[in-house]
């Protein structure tokens, strides 16, 4: 196979997925709601902000390549940071990432579904203040129904939701920024109400990261690769790019089209989620409003859906391995799906979204605290690779970081930076920090229960790479 | 398996089928052969996708040359409303001696009792004319890759379900070779 047809390949395997990862995740709800966020109080700040994170992503795109290249299961945090550090950061770090992550996402998709359809349906316009929940709840109770009776989409239905995103972004997106301008601003993105200073855009950092947060998705199985080495980085730097393109059409086009009026109690507009429909009013009036409302609330609904069906699967297996209690790996006779764990995910998100009741702000705080946790385990991550590349250098390494160590360096010190600055002006650091803390000190405790009670391994040490492999009985062929 | 080389389902499946000789690998599928003799197991994966998420599963086949007097397509499923107390072998193409095949299958005991543990979500057995073709796809053997929250996990086929696959596969390829 020649290289120029490896490399059509590969872009060929990447490039759909990436965009249609892109385009999932600007209508995704909590993303669109921090993007809005972002925009409305930062204007160009945001945006400056965005390119910063964009930077440090692509920096960690490069350290997960690497990490993905030498370790048996593509993305395992879990065994990238205890092959480079041990098994208590690897620990703390996947739980974090993965099971503070989980709670966090479900409750936050499940609360902004609720606001944001609130804000985009006029007749739910009373639920504004209070009472949003119950839109949130109503559709995790019926798509938890769906699942436990083991509904599944069509294929097609897929093509066609994603097609049907994809005209939306297009549509809205593009019409935004290439249409007459109705808003009196001058430059791009509005005017910044949170400061003009570096420290204004350090500020705003920590909300752009949250906007790429799902962009290791565009990572194809690697069953659909034909050339991993090129395709894993490849697919990654095309994802974290469309994210960033898509996430500044949205920004200029809201900017260009929704004149920042004062809604007569102090708040403007770009403010609040009553930028979105009025952004759809402006470019396809009446009809816009519906379409973009209906849009926001089907990628609600399906992004719900997909946790309902991937994550009480994982819950299964981590019953099977003994993690989690064995009720997680009960699957209903007739309909063949675990029940327990899909009660469990909704749950988390009917709970967490009742106690929030539509409060942004306090759906901001999670989302944060959110991001700390992924900025702790990216941070494991880098420090693993480079201690990875000092200890075992003699691991095959399908991608090298180009310009090791800098991406590593770049990344982490830019994620601290990001987590130091995490808090937007109108937020105490507080308000982030002693939630983030208390679940990472809770994983910690787990973590040297489980190594020195359980599996009663030294935490500190390293494990070598093959011996995980062993453990995770895959063994040698 | 060995460090420095990114995996796919198909390696980590193999590599939770100890005993298992990869016979034969050609794109998105593969035999394995026992060591110890037995049946050729040949698993392929599909994907099932959702919006910002997909699964890859693992899909295991095992064929089974006999004959039948007729093209025949059962599924089946474990009984029970809470808890799992038999199978029925539903008949979704085929005539009486379908049928007759279904009712042994509900009522062979070594069978039921190897089948009860297996963690399925689909179990097909079709006879296309020439010989049968048993399809399993379990809980496990799957991989599950997410947007958001951003993830990507493996499930394992676990020892007690890969012997339990294995002794499901066996005791039915005993009755569909004596049809």
């Amino acid at each position: 196979m020649s290289s120029e047809t490896t490399r059509l390949e590969a872009a060929a395997v990447g490039f759909p997925t990436a965009l249609a990862t892109a385009v999932g995740l600007i209508i995704a709800g909590s993303v669109l709601l921090t993007a809005q966020t972002g925009f409305g109080a930062g204007g160009w700040v945001f945006a400056w902000a965005i390119l910063i994170a964009f930077v440090l992503m692509l920096a960690q795109s490069a350290s997960f390549s690497e990490a993905a290249g030498i370790l048996p299961t593509a993305g395992s945090v879990y065994d990238y940071i205890a092959a480079g550090m041990g098994r208590f950061w690897a620990i703390t770090g996947s739980l974090a990432a993965y099971l503070v992550v989980h709670v966090f996402a479900g409750v936050a998709e499940t609360a902004t579904a609720g606001v944001l359809a609130s804000f985009n349906f006029e007749f739910l316009e009373g639920l504004q203040t209070t009472g949003s929940w119950w839109i949130g709840v109503g559709l995790m109770v019926v798509l938890a129904v769906v699942n436990m009776l083991g509904i599944r989409p069509y294929a097609s239905t897929e093509i066609v939701m994603t097609f049907v995103m994809w005209v939306t972004l297009v549509v809205f997106g593009l019409v935004g920024v290439l249409a007459s301008k109705k808003s009196t601003i001058s430059g791009f993105f509005g005017d910044s109400f949170v400061g003009t200073d570096l420290q204004a855009i350090l500020t705003m950092v920590g909300l752009a990261l949250f906007l790429f947060v799902g962009v290791e998705y565009v990572t194809p199985l690697a069953s659909e690769m034909k050339d991993a080495s090129r395709t894993i980085p490849r697919a990654m730097y095309v994802g974290v790019t469309m994210v960033a393109v898509a996430m500044f059409l949205y920004g200029a086009g809201v900017a260009r089209q929704v004149e920042n009026v004062d809604l007569g109690d102090g708040t403007f507009i770009l403010d609040t989620p009553l930028a979105i429909p009025a952004f759809a009013d402006a470019v396809m009036g009446d009809f816009g409003k519906v379409w973009l409302g209906v849009a926001v609330l089907l990628a609600s609904a399906a992004t719900l859906n997909t946790l309902l069906a991937g994550i009480p699967r994982i819950f299964y297996g981590m019953a099977k391995d003994g993690t989690l209690p064995k009720a997680f790996g009960y699957l209903h006779p007739r309909y063949k799906e675990p029940w327990n764990g899909i009660i469990l995910v909704a749950l988390i998100g009917i709970v967490g979204a009742i106690y929030l009741d539509g409060d942004i702000p306090s759906i901001i705080n999670l989302i944060l605290a959110a991001v700390m946790a992924w900025i702790f385990s990216y941070i494991l991550v880098n420090i693993s690779v480079m201690l990875l590349r000092r200890r075992r250098a003699d691991i095959d390494r399908p991608y090298r970081t180009p310009w090791y160590p800098l991406p590593q360096i770049l990344s982490t010190l830019g994620m601290l930076v990001a987590a130091w600055y995490i808090a937007p002006p109108y937020l105490t650091r507080a308000d982030i920090y002693t939630p983030f803390f208390i679940m990472l000190g809770v994983c910690a405790l787990y973590a040297l229960i489980w190594t020195y009670g359980v599996h009663k391994s030294n935490p500190w040490t390293p494990v070598e790479p093959e011996q995980l492999m062993r453990e995770e009985g895959v063994t040698g062929s | 398996m060995s460090p420095g080389r990114s995996h796919g389902l198909l390696d980590l499946v193999s590599a939770d089928l100890p005993g298992h000789v990869v016979e034969r690998r050609t794109g998105g599928a593969m035999t394995l052969v026992p060591g110890a003799g037995g049946p050729s197991l040949h698993v392929d994966t599909r994907v099932e996708r959702r919006f910002l998420g997909r699964t890859e599963i693992a899909r295991f086949t095992i064929e089974t040359s006999a004959p039948f007097p007729e093209p025949a397509r059962l599924g089946i499923h474990h009984t029970g409303a809470r808890h799992r107390i038999g199978l029925e072998a539903r008949v979704r193409q085929g005539g009486e001696s379908t049928e007759r095949l279904a009712r042994v299958i509900e009522t062979d005991d070594v069978l039921v009792s190897a089948a009860l543990p297996l963690d399925f979500t689909h179990f097909d057995v079709t006879h296309d004319g020439a010989s049968w073709r048993t399809t399993v796809e379990l809980m496990g053997a799957a991989l599950v890759a997410m947007a958001f929250p951003p993830m990507r996990s493996y499930v394992r086929l676990h020892a007690d379900q890969r012997e339990a696959l294995l002794e499901t596969f066996k005791e039915l390829e005993r009755l569909l070779s004596g049809t």
